[in-house]
């Protein structure tokens, strides 16, 4: 029965909440309902009669809530819809007497509203009559009626209405007043109850809680504790005998015999625990002594292992060195029996396996007829018990030929010292020997070639001494080899005054290398003369050389000489008679002296034909020797390429036509405009166009164009003749030359016109040449500076740059150092290392200053100079000579364009070249263009 | 219009008589020499001189010199007539104050019209 007291204490709780719910809910029930009926009786009690215009009213009906029957007596249908909307549970009735009758309740507000009901009619009576009156015209007496009776039975009625709504008005303020008190009282009521229940059902249930929970929680903790301890002999207290005290009892018993059985395992184990530590104990010590053995044998068996390793590593080093290696490795015994070979020798005995050679003797051996020779050595190697070095020997080769050996052999030794047999290795020098005889053979040769040839030949180390001298080159300075080994070469060289000879051959070694130089020789007897120099590189063991081939070109030059003489006079002495027979055959063409027959004609053309062509080619050969000479004058100025075109066209038309030959030109830009001397320009595209009629076929066309590069115009003539071999586009331009032999019989001339034309263009800073076009034939080509009304962007162009400088030098690492330096100072450069490209730069970029060094390849730097003074513009942009060599004041006085200084190279202070040039540039922006 | 040729060479100067009489219709004087020029000039007055300038004794610019500073002389235009063509030497020979330069050889049958083209240049 214990059992169910708790089921029974939850059941009860469990009631009395239900109970005490629906207590509080009824309770809270009945006080609203109490709260309606209250003020629904106020609504069934109270009818009022108001006026909407009384505020205080409508003030008091929000605060009390209640429900009201209004009887509106005045105020429009918008004033009730206000009403309405504000005061939702307020019931409206419509006027009229009737209505407000309904609503009446008590004998004194009835009697109020009988008043107002008596007192309407004669108003309304009255006031019939005087609307009657005035709608009769009679306005006086309406007037009279209104004053005297109409208005005074008004002011009654109204006086009766504000006493009937008064007595509404109270009664109105007393029932709010009422539902007020009421709807209060109900409120506090309910809320008081509704406390009273929550506080009932609050005391149940702590106590509930109390009685069941707290010994649940205490054998909750007790069985955590031995969970988590493991202390069996913790017990639940506990004081109920109900359902919690049978479990706890249960529970405690339960932990008594744990623990007794506890106290038993622990007992056996502690026995179990003593026999297993003696055992293993035991074990340890018998392990530990296996172990030891172990490592000992393993250490032993390693050490075996890494020397068996090295050894049979070490072997097979040894025996792949001796078979890869090409010197023969043999070793005999004393009675010289073979013992063994390497690779190398088994293949020169013939056989495949150096293991084959064991124990044969050098009688079984290819070299049979050698092998007393070998043994010999060997004898005395293994008597003298000392080594043999570097015999050389004959050897028969299997395919029989003789080949030559170098031999050394050494005693080999026993362990106790003696000599047990020998060791020989050798090596074929049979190549080497061969080469060593050819080296020597070919020494000679050249020994015999530099002793004998004509021309001069010095050769010198990188630092300018003398290594040799041969004959012809002794002979012509009076040196001998002997004298002049080891020294310089200064003294042999007529150097420009003041230069420096160091710096002169650094130059010298910059500029003629694998060119052809002229310099000024000096002999021992101090007489200067003309040389050639032509220098090439030669690389040595010993290093680098250079060598020089001179030849003396006193002769030379002054044949030259007479001949540029000659050749002058001549062609002056010629013209005189020229100019008769040209007079009298174009007289008597013209017909001056009389009609000549049909054959006359015909002859005195062929005679006025070749006149003309004589008077051209002394012409030519006048030109071609003032161009070479330098003396053929030049104006530079800006010319038009079109009219070039044009004019060269004009002077070819005639021939063109006899040849009938087309002559075609594509639109050259009226804007082009070059740099040149335009009658020796129009000279050249003549001449190219009349190439072009000679050697096109008849019916052919010839097209002259002028195509545009940066800096440059490209004239072009192309034609479709036959063109011009390759291995010949050069030879073409030089002097007497066709592109076949017959050609100057058949076309006439003796090619003097190319070489001209190179000439011409070369001196405006061009070039020529010939290539093919793109269908047959050739086309010829010439480049020149273009005029440019603007500077080209310079790549590289800094920016902001204060001028542009233009740097000429042939030694293209000075250019860069230059560059680097001006680049400091925010000056733009161009490079030249030619004077060809120097002229041209300067007529295509107009620099703010040229910076211009006198040793050039193609020529010297006074030559840059003498062009550029020919222009109005050029000849005023100052000028830096920046040179090696002194100058003398002779050269200076020369070397000059705007304002002009000099400064020699590696003298000048540090930075001065910098500063100079910049001082350059400002004397050159100050003086006006 | 008459002209007065002074040039050393008779081939050159029987060519010029016909080349500018003959073709171009002209009177024609010469001399064979510079002093002998400068005395035909005076005596003839011709309306223009073609003058050569190598020439033995009185060169070309000698006798140039000679006429001009001669009043009788000076007015009269003076016309070169040179085998050399080069251009500096034509430059010369007009900075001297010639009236015009021609160069040998000569086409004779348009050296009256040069010589005429030259004059009434101005």
């Amino acid at each position: 029965m214990k059992s169910w007291r708790i089921g029974r204490r939850l059941g009860i709780g469990f009631g009395v909440g239900v109970v005490f719910l629906v207590a509080v809910g009824w309770l809270s029930l009945r006080g609203m309902a109490a709260m309606n009926a209250s003020l629904q009786t106020i609504a069934n009690e109270r009818s009022v009669v108001v006026r909407l215009t009384d505020g205080v009213l409508q003030r008091s009906i929000d605060n009390a809530r209640i429900t009201m029957q209004l009887f509106v007596v005045s105020g429009g249908p918008a004033e009730q819809q206000l009403l309405a909307q504000n005061l939702e549970n307020t019931k409206l009735i419509s006027a009229g007497v009737e209505n407000i009758e309904k609503l009446l309740s008590t004998e004194s507000e009835k009697a109020l509203f009988y008043d107002v009901k008596t007192l309407r009619t004669p108003y309304l009576e009255s006031r019939a009559e005087v609307k009657k009156r005035l709608a009769a015209g009679e306005r006086d007496a309406a007037i009279t009626m209104a004053n005297g009776e109409m208005i005074p039975r008004l002011t009654v009625y109204r006086a009766a209405w504000n006493r009937f709504l008064a007595a509404q008005n109270d009664s109105l303020n007393a029932a709010v007043a009422e539902g007020t008190a009421r709807y209060r009282a109900t409120r506090a009521m309910t809320l008081l109850l509704i406390a009273l229940a929550a506080l009932a059902a609050s005391l149940i249930g702590v106590t509930v809680t109390r009685r069941v929970t707290t010994p649940i929680l205490d054998l909750t903790r007790t069985v955590q504790r031995v969970s988590t301890e493991r202390d069996y002999s913790l017990r639940v207290e506990h004081s109920t005998s109900d359902e919690l005290g049978v479990l706890a009892d249960g529970f405690n018993g339960m932990l008594g015999k744990i623990q007794e059985q506890n106290v038993a395992v622990r007992e056996a184990h502690d026995l179990l625990d003593v026999k297993v530590k003696e055992r293993t104990h035991d074990l340890e010590s018998t392990n530990a002594r296996l172990g030891a053995a172990n490592d000992e044998l393993s250490a032993a068996t390693a050490r075996a292992n890494e020397t068996a390793e090295a050894l049979r590593a070490s072997n097979q080093l040894i025996e792949g060195v001796i078979n890869a290696i090409p010197v023969r490795v043999f070793w005999k015994d004393t009675s010289l029996v073979y013992l063994g070979c390497n690779a190398a020798f088994a293949r020169d005995a013939g056989f495949a396996d150096p293991k084959d050679i064991i124990g044969k003797d050098d009688f079984q051996m290819g070299w049979r007829d050698q092998a007393k020779l070998y043994r010999a050595d060997d004898r005395h190697v293994i008597e003298s018990g000392r080594a043999k070095g570097l015999i050389e020997e004959p050897q028969q080769t299997p395919e029989g030929r003789t080949i030559t050996l170098l031999t050394s052999k050494l005693p080999l030794r026993g362990s106790k010292g003696e000599v047990s047999g020998v060791l020989g290795t050798y090596m074929d020098i049979t190549e080497h020997k061969r080469a060593e005889e050819a080296l020597r053979a070919s020494e000679q040769r050249t020994r015999a070639i530099l002793d004998n040839m004509l021309g001069g030949l010095i050769m010198v180390d990188p630092a300018g001494r003398i290594e040799l001298v041969n004959p012809a080159a002794e002979r012509m300075i009076g040196y001998t080899n002997a004298e002049l080994a080891g020294k310089y070469l200064g003294p042999l060289l007529s150097l420009p005054s003041g230069a420096d000879p160091q710096v002169f051959l650094r130059e010298l070694i910059g500029k003629s290398l694998g060119k052809v130089t002229e310099l000024e020789g000096k002999r021992k007897n101090g007489e200067i003369f003309p040389i050639e120099l032509s220098l090439f590189q030669v690389d040595t063991p010993e290093g680098r050389r250079f060598a020089g081939s001179i030849v003396d070109v006193t002769e030379r030059r002054a044949l030259d000489r007479l001949k540029r003489e000659f050749v002058s006079s001549i062609s002056h002495e010629l013209r005189t008679p020229l100019t008769s027979i040209r007079g009298s055959l174009g007289l008597l063409a013209g017909g001056v002296l009389g009609p000549l027959s049909p054959d006359a004609v015909e002859i005195v053309a062929v005679a006025e034909r070749n006149v003309l062509r004589l008077i051209g080619l002394i012409n030519d050969i006048l030109d071609l020797e003032r161009l070479e000479g330098g003396r053929l004058e030049m104006e530079f100025e800006s010319c038009d390429a079109a009219a070039i075109v044009e004019q060269s066209l004009e002077s070819v038309r005639s021939f063109a036509t006899q040849s009938k030959i087309a002559l075609a030109v594509d639109p050259v830009s009226a804007s082009v405009r070059v740099r040149g001397d335009a009658d020796r320009l129009v000279q050249v595209l003549v001449n190219l166009l009349s190439n072009a009629v000679k050697f096109s076929t008849a019916g052919g066309t010839v097209t002259v164009r002028v195509v545009l590069g940066a800096a440059l115009a490209e004239f072009q003539v192309e034609d479709r003749g036959r063109g011009v071999p390759p291995a010949l586009r050069e030879a073409i331009f030089e002097r007497y030359r066709q592109v076949e032999a017959s050609d100057s019989r058949r076309k006439g001339g003796v090619g003097l016109g190319l070489s001209i034309c190179k000439a011409i263009v070369e001196r405006h800073g061009g070039a020529i040449g010939v290539r093919d076009p793109a269908g047959t034939g050739s086309l010829f080509w010439f480049r020149i500076p273009l005029v440019s009304m603007h500077r080209p962007s310079l790549s590289g162009t800094i920016k902001g740059a204060k001028g542009i400088a233009l740097l000429v030098d042939d030694d293209e690492e000075l250019l860069a150092i230059l560059e680097l330096r001006l680049a400091q100072d925010r000056v733009a450069t161009q490079r030249a290392t030619t004077a060809g490209e120097a002229i041209a730069a300067a007529f295509a970029l107009k620099p703010d200053v040229i910076v211009l060094d006198l040793g050039l390849p193609d020529g010297d730097g006074s030559q840059v100079v003498d062009a550029l003074r020919n222009d109005k513009d050029l000849s005023k942009i100052p000028l830096l000579i920046y040179t090696g060599r002194d100058l003398r004041q002779e050269d200076r006085d020369r070397l000059v364009l705007g304002p002009t200084r000099y400064l020699t190279k590696s003298r000048e202070a540090e930075d001065e070249f910098r500063s100079v040039v910049l001082e350059l540039l400002a004397e050159g922006e100050r003086k006006p263009a | 219009m008459k002209i007065l040729i002074i040039d050393d060479e008779d081939d050159i100067r029987a060519i010029s008589r016909l080349a500018l009489g003959r073709v171009g219709g002209m009177d024609v004087v010469d001399a064979a020499s510079g002093k002998n020029g400068i005395e035909k000039a005076i005596t003839e007055a011709p309306d223009a001189i073609l003058l050569d300038v190598m020439m033995p004794d009185l060169d070309g610019p000698e006798t140039f010199g000679a006429l001009k500073g001669d009043p009788r002389t000076a007015h009269i235009p003076v016309i070169f007539l040179t085998a050399k063509a080069m251009a500096s030497e034509v430059e010369r020979l007009r900075s001297l104050g010639a009236k015009g330069v021609l160069t040998k050889p000569f086409d004779p049958m348009s050296l009256a019209a040069n010589v005429r083209a030259i004059l009434e240049a101005g």
